[in-house]
């Protein structure tokens, strides 16, 4: 059945387990609605800055998809590593990477995360076992089946986890590397953001078959969630991730949204058909998130307001961080293009409760 | 014993059967020596790394050869048998390889004079040394100097060690060469100059050919009056006929005369032999503005006094202008200079090597001597020669030098 | 003779081909990092039995039977060694590097540039033709490589040296081509050290003193100039690469101007190959010491034919290397 983004009646996932009570506390929650909302605000900002003139080059965001790399980022412990993509920032901040870094990275100042050396969001924190993308898509889904190759081969319950849009998946890189993922049952997570758009090439002209369904012909499941729910979001990254780590292999988990902005700020998105906004406006991550937090789970509209001022004041903040930091040195441009040592991806941050008080193990089995 | 392979006779060679085989080892023959053989039929089996393989015979005819035996290792493409078809035979040369030539030759015709052409290194080896590239041979494409032919020709120059055909290099102590202004003094201190390179090439010549030769200086004194006299006569005739007729010609053909007559002045020591050369080839020294020249007259005992003039003049002029060659610098055999032009009366000059004498001509100078026991005024001038001691002895020495005064008095006849 | 048997601890004649498996081998027993990755490598030995008894012995998690993707190959090393293994990946061909190249160029030569993030891997390379393997088994790729910043490069000519760098290649954190020419693997053997033994990587040696001509060469050249040399009688210099990225340039110029007449000779093509880099070295550093223009004997830019009269035509031959040296040193 030939299915876009979810501006079909969306269908509850298949093969996906109801979401058990007690997995997310209270500051779980809040946790999940406040790095959406500083992603939104941070990219919002560098919006501005970009328009301000202060941004060389071009200038991406995952507006409207900030439950995807949230959600599933959220999942992770200590030991896990990512590859993560340009629309999400999200998880980068789960990580424990702060907005001033990304915005002075945005501005190729030093402060920024590659000292200028790449823009936009070609980063990646290696301190926080995070390994930046490159250009070319979706060249990132085989590094992460590398890692994933690694855990398994030192027998540790370690996870990859790798982000790519719809269209990557038109490109053979992305079928070697689900195929070599599902061949060798590699613990590797692949998020399949499907927003409908590869820049201005809608999906019937991208694939024949909707992508989830080809994990299948990999060996390994594919399910399919609301991309705009973020605790579905969480609750399929769970499963995924707890398999993975259990040797069961890898998931292909399709997040179904909508790409609010243009592919980059650069783009007019006049190819969006009518309407299509405004029903996705509707559907909303973090408002819809935000009422729910008030509406199921105990949370006052005081708490909420207060999470996302917060948040935006933060962002503030880190862009005057930003702003301060020096452009980087010329007499630099040239060096650092060979390592002299081998230094390994360190660890990164994991808020989620489940992962307090475990000292950043993951319970890696048979590896000293 | 073995047969070579003819248009009839073809090679059977070991194969490679595989990317990175190189050899193979026989195991055994199928067929023998005589037995008639067609294409394709199983000759022999070899074995490479472990895989047997048949080998199928290449043409039909019969097997004349059998050139490894089995348990033999060979490297691939060598014959292993040989097979005479009787008829016109496959080809066993390979064809010419066509196509383009993986790096074509140098470009140009090799047979250009290129002789003017100065490579990088050997300018800079040349500028170093204080070397006219001009005065050396060189083996290089178009006859140019190679910085191999250059640094060839240092290693026998500076050396002392006789070569013929080694062009010669200004040796003289006296020579007019002008030496820079000297550096602005330092606080009133010593000033110090750099050698350069052609003032550094001099010396180390100089101390060289101190070291090679046990020199001794024999001085005659001359009377020219009779050669003015002459010289006045013979003038405006030569200069008729563009040849500048100068005191230095009718010395140097009265020296090239009396050589003939004590050829051991016109030699050179080569170990513990003597090489008496049998021509003359004269050096004449020419000042230049920054320094010294020898060109030479090659076998200069054929030339007339004007000739020899009329060669001076050439030699003087070309190599004033920058126009000698390379022949022109070479082979000298004697030399003689004329520093007398400065003013100079006595010297005691270095020889040139690898030759064993070098004559002065010092400043004519109108003097009052004894003639006939009379007191005249007659024009008098010195020619000092420095001559080597292991080649002959002061006598020998002075008695040449008197041939040479002898023949100047009685006018420079012929 | 099989390349699988045990390699002797003490220092003994070895191929080429055993000294690499021989260097892979030690390593693999000394550090539990150093895995292996390509196809047909483990069940199979490999296409030409590098790794012959290595499943055996390290078993299949370190001796990976891959996929044929070669894109997958490389990026799942760099995935694997910015993790901390060792992963020496094999290409089939080095042809077949093409097919691997976004991964290469793009993802391991670039990350340690702009995020600091280190990848040591060894990525062999079968290189070199002569054997009628036509043009997608035949190519020197060296070139390629060179223009992507962030790739070291090695090419060894003897079985001593491809120990030796195999073996600092595996040690090094960054991404190391190692192009090992086919044609060498069984037809080159020397003495190679037992045990541990590394060349550096940057280090080009003097194989043959001369002080009249110089041969500038790497790989299957090297051999090529050291016969026409010996043939010749003549004195001629043979300088070794060994590395091409980082170049000896210090050696290079040694040479150049101790002989002012130098012959850069390699296997691959001709136009923008290692010879234009090396000879725009001497030329801007050793201007005033050349005696002679720097030729180059190469390949030309053509496709490596199939047929032997043509593949002959084509790659540089002894006669050919033999008359480069004679124009060279009667120039």
């Amino acid at each position: 059945m030939m299915r876009t983004n979810g501006a079909v009646a969306s269908e509850p996932a298949p093969a996906a387990k109801p979401a058990e009570p007690g997995r997310l506390n209270h500051e779980d929650r809040a946790a999940l609605l406040r790095y959406m909302a500083m992603m939104r605000a941070a990219e919002e900002r560098g919006l501005t800055l970009y328009r301000q003139g202060k941004i060389p080059g071009s200038f991406y965001d995952g507006c409207g998809q900030e439950a995807i790399s949230v959600g599933s980022a959220f999942t992770l412990g200590p030991r896990d590593r990512m590859c993560i993509l340009h629309r999400d920032l999200g998880a980068h901040f789960v990580r424990g990477v702060t907005p001033d870094r990304y915005l002075a990275n945005y501005m190729g100042r030093e402060g920024g995360l590659t000292g200028g050396r790449d823009g936009n969001m070609h980063f990646g924190d290696r301190k926080l076992g995070c390994v930046g993308m490159v250009s070319m898509l979706p060249d990132m889904a085989l590094v992460a089946t590398g890692m994933a190759l690694a855990f398994k081969a030192r027998g540790e319950a370690r996870v990859a986890m790798t982000y790519f849009g719809e269209g990557s998946t038109a490109n053979g890189q992305w079928h070697e590397a689900m195929n070599m993922a599902g061949v060798s049952r590699l613990p590797v997570v692949f998020i399949l953001e499907n927003n409908g758009f590869a820049y201005s090439t809608p999906n019937e002209l991208e694939f024949a078959v909707d992508p989830v369904e080809r994990a299948r012909t990999y060996g390994f499941p594919g399910v399919s969630v609301d991309g705009n729910d973020v605790e579905a979001v969480f609750e399929a990254s769970q499963i995924a991730v707890e398999r993975a780590r259990e040797g069961g292999g890898p998931t292909l988990i399709e997040c179904r949204t909508m790409r609010m902005h243009g592919h980059g700020a650069h783009d007019d998105m006049s190819y969006v058909p009518e309407g299509l906004h405004e029903e996705w406006a509707k559907r909303d991550p973090i408002d819809l998130y935000a009422k729910r937090l008030v509406a199921e789970h105990g949370f006052t509209e005081d708490e909420v307001e207060t999470i996302r001022r917060d948040v935006t004041q933060y962002v503030t903040e880190c862009a005057e961080r930003a702003l301060a930091s020096p452009m980087p040195d010329p007499g630099n441009a040239t060096r650092g293009v060979f390592a002299t040592d081998f230094e390994p991806l360190g660890d990164g941050q994991a808020p989620w409760s489940h992962w307090q008080g475990r000292n950043g193990h993951n319970g890696s089995r048979g590896q000293a | 014993m073995t047969s070579a392979p003819t248009k009839a006779m073809i090679d059977v060679a070991m194969p490679q059967m595989g990317i990175s085989v190189s050899e193979g080892t026989i195991v055994e023959w199928r067929k023998a020596v005589g037995d008639q053989v067609a294409a394709d039929e199983t000759l022999c089996e070899i074995t490479t790394d472990k895989i047997d393989v048949e080998i199928p015979c290449p043409a039909t005819g019969t097997l004349a050869e059998i050139l490894a035996e089995p348990g033999q290792t060979l490297p691939v493409g060598v014959a292993i048998a040989r097979i005479d078809t009787g008829g016109e035979g496959a080809a066993g040369a390979r064809d010419e390889a066509t196509g383009d030539a993986s790096q074509s030759p140098a470009n140009g015709p090799a047979e250009a004079d290129r002789s003017a052409f100065i490579s990088p290194v050997v300018r800079r080896i040349a500028s170093e040394h204080g070397i006219d590239v001009g005065q050396v041979e060189g083996h290089g494409v178009g006859g140019r100097v190679r910085k191999k032919d250059l640094l060839a020709h240092l290693k026998t120059g500076p050396a002392g060690s006789p070569a013929l055909g080694r062009p010669s290099r200004p040796l003289h102590t006296e020579s007019p060469y002008v030496p820079d202004a000297p550096a602005p003094a330092q606080n009133g201190g010593d000033a110090r100059k750099a050698m350069t390179p052609m003032r550094k090439s001099i010396a180390d010549h100089m101390v060289k050919s101190l070291q090679t030769s046990a020199h001794c200086t024999t001085i005659v004194e001359v009377d020219f009056s009779a050669v003015a006299a002459r010289r006045a006569e013979l003038k405006e005739t030569y200069a008729r006929r563009g040849v500048p007729l100068t005191y230095l010609a009718f010395v140097a053909r009265a020296v090239v005369e009396a050589l003939a007559e004590f050829p051991v002045l016109n030699s050179s020591v080569e170990g513990d032999e003597l090489v008496l050369h049998d021509h003359v080839n004269l050096g004449i020294a020419v000042a230049l503005d920054e320094g010294l020249i020898v060109p030479v007259i090659q076998d200069a005992q054929r030339l007339s006094l004007e000739g020899t003039a009329g060669a001076i003049a050439d030699l003087a002029e070309r190599a004033r202008t920058k126009k000698l060659a390379p022949d022109d610098v070479q082979g000298g055999t004697f030399t003689i200079t004329n520093p007398g032009q400065f003013g100079a009366v006595l010297a005691t000059p270095i020889i040139n090597q690898p030759q064993v004498a070098i004559l002065d001509l010092e400043a004519i100078v109108k003097r009052a001597v004894v003639v006939d026991d009379a007191i005249a005024i007659r024009p008098m001038g010195f020619l000092p020669m420095s001559w080597d001691h292991r080649a002959l002895d002061g006598a020998e020495a002075a008695r040449f030098l008197g041939r040479v005064k002898e023949r100047l008095e009685a006018g420079g006849a012929s | 003779m099989s390349a699988a048997t045990e390699t002797p601890k003490a220092t003994g004649a070895m191929t080429y081909l055993e000294a690499i498996s021989d260097a892979l081998r030690e390593e693999m027993r000394a550090d539990q990092t150093v895995i292996c990755m390509g196809e047909d490598i483990g069940a199979f030995g490999g296409a030409f039995k590098v790794t012959d008894g290595f499943i055996e012995e390290f078993g299949a998690s370190r001796v990976i039977d891959t996929p044929l993707a070669e894109n997958a190959i490389i990026g799942a090393a760099v995935g694997a060694a910015v993790e901390g293994l060792r992963p020496v990946c094999e290409m089939q061909f080095a042809d077949f590097i093409a097919c691997g190249f976004d991964q290469l160029v793009n993802v391991a030569a670039k990350l340690h540039y702009r995020q600091g993030v280190a990848v040591p891997m060894v990525i062999r390379l079968p290189s070199g033709g002569g054997f009628s393997g036509g043009p997608f088994h035949s190519q020197n790729p060296e070139a390629w490589l060179l223009q992507a910043p962030g790739l070291k490069v090695v090419a060894p000519a003897t079985a001593a040296d491809a120990k030796g760098l195999l073996t600092s290649a595996i040690r090094d954190p960054n991404p190391v081509c190692f192009l090992e020419h086919k044609g060498l693997y069984r037809s080159v053997k020397d003495e190679v050290p037992g045990g541990e033994h590394t060349v550096p990587i940057g280090k080009a040696k003097v194989v043959r003193e001369g002080s009249e001509v110089s041969v500038i060469a790497y790989g299957s050249s090297v051999h090529l100039a050291l016969k026409a040399a010996d043939d010749l009688g003549g004195d001629v210099e043979v300088l070794d690469l060994r590395s091409l990225c980082p170049l000896d340039v210090d050696a290079i110029l040694a040479t150049a101007r101790k002989t002012g007449k130098v012959l850069v000779a390699h296997e691959a093509t001709r136009s923008c190959g290692v010879g234009a880099e090396v000879a725009a070295l001497i030329s801007q550093h050793a201007f005033e010491d050349l005696d002679a223009p720097v030729r180059r004997l190469t390949a030309p830019d053509v496709p490596i034919p199939f047929s032997p009269p043509l593949e002959q035509a084509v790659l540089p031959q002894l006669e050919d290397m033999k008359e480069a040296l004679d124009d060279l040193s009667s120039y």
